[in-house]
């Protein structure tokens, strides 16, 4: 099964089990759970299911595409159920059937590994997936984000899809995994990233401008701050992931002291918080739409009760 | 009463693997007690864990509680009844409280105070299904459980989401209903070996019909098959192996079906330090290494997967892609790592806190840097590279190796240090200043290496206590307990004949904060009765030793002294000076303040035992002796003297100056027995 192919079947075993199938979102994020059809829609009572592709950057682990599977530049296949159904691990075993891999034959196990990003004000706990000890999916089911509790709870499957397709494919090497084949023409994914792996591992490492990104940080962060004022939480949102970026630039480009970086980690954290509060209350005025009754009647009582 | 066996078992989504077995012995420990305190008979119990279930079976337990006999006893005969023969307002309020409409269903007793009414009644005990839920419910909330998830819409809360329970007394289901799920006797075999669910039929039937379902429920089965397993396949590689217990711990918890299998890696990364790739073999795929005879990495490595595969050469074939990345990752750290000297890394340490009150890592380090020094001075051993491993041994926190396993501080710091061509002595006190790093655990094997490991430890100690902030019983964030044993255990266990109270005011002098001694002098003193504990040497024996020590503390010398005391304390020798001692002790607490004096003159002294034991004592000089063996060899040469001092001369004389110039002469006596230790605090 090709690349493309493997993500053409997880978007059709998915979209059965009714997910919103999404699109990337159009911005720098470091990992799929950025996207605000995870972040955002894990916030308050409403239901959610949805599905999509993230390419995710994570400047720090550039190896000039010299490393079989760590690159700066990669996909993940996201996958939200909110509420987490009670057979979710099941789900996601059959989706590894679906893509052909046999589990009588595979060592696939849950291992405990919990959750947390400190700059999302978020964490949860679960396990990654392992195949014949390979992670190939991280599982969550999240308690809190944005610092508000997760009620009901989202459930998050993040494959990796790289380390998938190696499995797949019987290869070695990301560099080899045939992304498509046209005719007897094989198209890789060294044909298809390589050169931007090498030339991204030395931006990141080497050339990012640093005082440009300082002030793009700064720009950011002021910017979330005047949109939270005029209510506009999603339109912030996006101001909060580049400032996420920039901050992850700038580690990579070892621009900031061990005692800095947790400074930078709770401004964007402040800023996650500021966000998922506003939006939590832009849908308490639309009355949780999404919302089962009882949910949502159990989440205002709560509400009422706090107050 | 009937008995019968009685299962348990909590279905799950894969529970924490460093936490299972502790799950499972609090379970059966809360239920065990449950039981007891329930009052219902049973016998043996029986707990089980895999990383899907919580399993206990308890065998021989009662159908239910016994009956109870129940007797109150209610008011006196003659003021229960009005006038009329009604019930009075006690005897109705008693009635009531018994649940009786009736004062002819109470019975009466005579006692010697009169006639008094009385309710019997025998309550009968609960049955299984009505006590089992309370029992279970509180048992699951007494877990130790670090944080409680939730998942869907249940607000209920668990370790991982429950996915089933099983409830079976014999073999009927006894219908109780938590964690949200109603009990049946329906359980899961396997996730990929077995068809999936199962019927047990039979409580006493539990453990093999999971076998049969290719799970083996009994975690110290499992663990010992896993064990085994990996010794019988480091023998067919002909290779060595220790089996690290956490570690076998740790993937006992992730299989239910254990198999062990063997695969290797290319032999061109064993080029970087073996820590590391261990490191990495360990944490992060829990593999066990191999080596050879001599103790040397070799280029395999064993892993517990959780199948009999149908083709287990891919799970082999799996593992070993997976750990190539993992080992090309060390090679890649250590290779940007040794791109910058330890000296450059050093003046990143100037951006890393140690602690917000005291500072970053550099200030810490030119402290450890004098502070190490000092000590070798004080030891005559080579204060250069005690110096120079002091500034250097903290510089490999800022190296990508460390960030990525932080066990290996120190160790990375050697291998940076050799690179960068620091002197061998310098090299080896980076690797080894960290110890004792557990209780019982290698000291540093060089002087140069205790003196970095001792002023990196004095210094922390120094610190936290100068900005008040000691450990308290819950809470020892800088791990000054375990820091404080290891000052102890360098200096008496490697032998080094230094002042304590001179390196701590050094430490302090160093802080140039005016921060005190005499509470990290104290913190360390106090633990010497642990450490003299765990090798049966009992406190009073440490306390005696400890007294005489209380302006100058020197370890090794208290150690001397603890050590001779523990084996004098059951001789003869020891028993007269003990009773001296408790004499001499007694007379100086009797006298009046007025009658004391240190001086013995022995010109004014008339009975002929005084002037002798006064000659004994000049002669005594103590200080010329070496050793707390050789000073009580010569104290005990007094017992004669003493002896014939107390049959012969009555110490309270009339006379005041030959009375004062007799206790004189005991107050001498005394400062000579405390030169070695207080006996007087010996039991």
């Amino acid at each position: 099964m090709n690349f493309q192919n493997l993500i053409l079947s997880l978007q059709t075993f998915w979209s059965e089990q009714g997910c919103v199938l999404m699109q990337p979102y159009d911005m720098e994020v470091g990992a799929g759970t950025f996207h605000p059809a995870t972040f955002l829609r894990a916030i308050g009572p409403e239901n959610w299911q949805a599905a999509y592709v993230q390419p995710c950057r994570r400047p720090t682990d550039g190896r000039y595409g010299k490393n079989p599977n760590r690159y700066q530049y990669y996909y993940q296949y996201q996958v939200v159920m909110k509420p987490s159904p009670p057979n979710f691990q099941e789900l996601y075993l059959a989706s590894l059937e679906h893509l052909g891999i046999d589990t009588k034959t595979h060592d696939i196990r849950f291992v405990e590994d919990n959750w947390e990003s400190p700059t999302l004000g978020a964490w949860g706990l679960g396990w990654e997936v392992w195949m014949d000890g390979m992670e190939i999916t991280q599982f969550t089911y999240f308690q809190q984000v944005g610092g508000l509790e997760c009620y009901p709870v989202m459930g998050e499957i993040t494959y990796g899809l790289e380390r998938l397709a190696l499995y797949i494919q019987g290869v070695e090497d990301f560099k080899d995994l045939v992304w498509t084949e046209n005719g007897d023409k094989k198209i890789s994914y060294a044909d298809v990233y390589h050169q931007y792996e090498v030339e991204m591992s030395c931006f990141n490492f080497d050339l990012a401008d640093v005082d440009a990104l300082f002030a793009q940080f700064d720009f950011c962060e002021k910017e979330t701050t005047r949109l939270l004022e005029a209510n506009l939480p999603l339109a912030a949102y996006e101001f909060v992931m580049k400032a996420s970026h920039a901050f992850n630039l700038l580690d990579s480009r070892h621009a900031i002291s061990v005692t800095e970086r947790q400074r930078f980690i709770l401004r964007v954290r402040a800023l996650s918080r500021g966000v998922a509060q506003r939006y939590f209350d832009s849908r308490q005025a639309l009355g949780f739409p999404l919302a089962d009754e009882d949910t949502r009647a159990f989440v205002e009582k709560e509400l009422k009760r706090a107050n | 009463m009937p008995t019968n066996t009685l299962l348990l078992e909590i279905g799950t989504e894969e529970l924490p693997p460093k936490s299972l077995n502790n799950l499972r012995e609090a379970l059966q420990q809360n239920v065990a007690a449950g039981l007891d305190q329930a009052e219902l008979s049973h016998g043996r119990v029986e707990s089980f864990a895999t990383p899907r279930r919580l399993g206990i079976l308890v065998h021989d337990l009662a159908d239910r509680q016994p009956d109870q006999n129940v007797e109150k006893r209610g008011p006196a005969v003659k003021s229960a009844f009005d006038d009329d023969g009604a019930p009075t307002k006690a005897l109705a309020g008693f009635m009531r409280g018994c649940n009786v409409n009736d004062p002819s269903q109470l019975d009466t007793i005579t006692t010697k105070k009169g006639d008094y009414l009385v309710y019997r009644a025998i309550k009968s005990g609960l049955d299984l299904p009505s006590l089992l839920e309370g029992l279970f419910g509180s048992a699951l909330t007494g877990l130790p459980v670090d944080r409680r998830m939730r998942w869907g819409k249940s607000r209920l809360e668990f370790v991982r989401p429950v996915q089933w329970l099983v409830c079976l007394y014999g073999s009927s289901i006894i219908p109780i209903q938590l964690l949200g799920k109603k009990a049946s006797n329906t359980s899961s075999g396997h996730r990929f070996m077995s068809g999936g669910q199962f019927e047990i039929t039979s409580a006493n039937d539990y453990v093999e019909l999971c076998r049969k379902n290719y799970v083996l429920a009994d975690f110290t089965e499992r663990k010992n098959l896993i064990r085994e397993q990996v010794v019988k396949l480091a023998t067919q590689e002909k290779s060595h192996l220790e089996v690290d217990e956490d570690l076998l711990n740790e993937v006992t918890s992730l299989v239910e079906w254990p198999r062990a299998l063997a695969g290797g890696f290319d032999s061109s990364f064993l080029s970087v330090p073996p820590e590391a790739l261990v490191s990495a073999m360990k944490e992060h795929q829990r593999y066990f290494h191999l080596m050879d005879n001599n103790g040397k990495l070799v280029p395999r490595f064993i892993t517990i997967s959780n199948i009999e595969s149908l083709d287990s050469s891919q799970v082999v074939a799996g593992n070993e892609r997976v750990i190539r990345p993992r080992l090309a990752d060390a090679a890649f750290f250590f290779e940007q790592d040794t791109r910058t000297s330890l000296e450059e890394k050093f003046t990143r340490l100037e951006n890393v806190v140690f602690q917000a009150d005291l500072g970053t890592y550099a200030e810490k380090c030119h402290r450890i840097a004098s502070l190490a020094a000092y000590i070798a001075v004080q030891l005559g051993s080579d204060n250069e590279s005690a110096k120079r491993a002091g500034k250097l041994c903290k510089a490999d926190l800022v190296s990508d190796m460390v960030g990525e396993f932080p066990d290996l501080q120190g160790t990375m710091g050697s291998y940076y240090a050799r690179h960068d061509n620091e002197a061998e002595e310098v090299c080896v006190a980076i690797a080894q200043h960290y110890r004792p790093t557990q209780s019982g655990g290698i000291l540093p094997d060089s002087d140069v290496a205790s003196c970095v490991a001792l002023a990196d430890k004095i210094d922390s100690l120094i610190g936290i206590f100068g900005i008040n902030q000691p450990p308290t019983g819950s809470r020892d964030p800088f791990a000054l307990r375990r820091q404080s044993l290891g000052v102890i255990r360098i200096c008496v266990e490697n032998q080094l004949d230094i002042p304590l109270n001179d390196c701590l005011s050094e430490a302090c002098r160093l802080y140039g904060r005016g921060f005190e001694t005499a509470n990290v002098s104290n913190y360390i003193v106090e633990r010497l009765t642990s450490y003299y504990q765990e090798q049966g040497i009992p406190g009073d024996v440490v306390d005696a030793a400890i007294n005489n020590s209380s302006t100058s503390v020197n370890l090794l010398g208290i150690d001397d002294v603890v050590r001779t005391l523990q084996s004098f304390r059951n001789g003869p020798a020891a028993r007269s000076i003990i009773a001296a001692n408790k004499r001499v002790t007694n007379f100086l607490k009797k006298a009046g303040p007025s009658d004391l004096a240190s001086s013995f003159d022995a010109t004014v002294a008339t009975n002929e035992a005084e002037i002798e034991l006064g000659r004994a004592l000049t002669e005594l000089d103590l200080s010329k002796s070496k050793g707390a063996g050789a000073k009580l060899e010569k104290l005990a040469v007094l017992q004669e003297p003493i002896d014939h001092f107390f049959d012969e001369v009555m110490v309270m004389a009339e006379d005041e100056s030959v009375r004062k110039n007799r206790l004189g002469l005991l107050q001498k006596l005394r400062q000579q027995f405390l030169e070695v230790a207080d006996f007087s605090l010996l039991q």
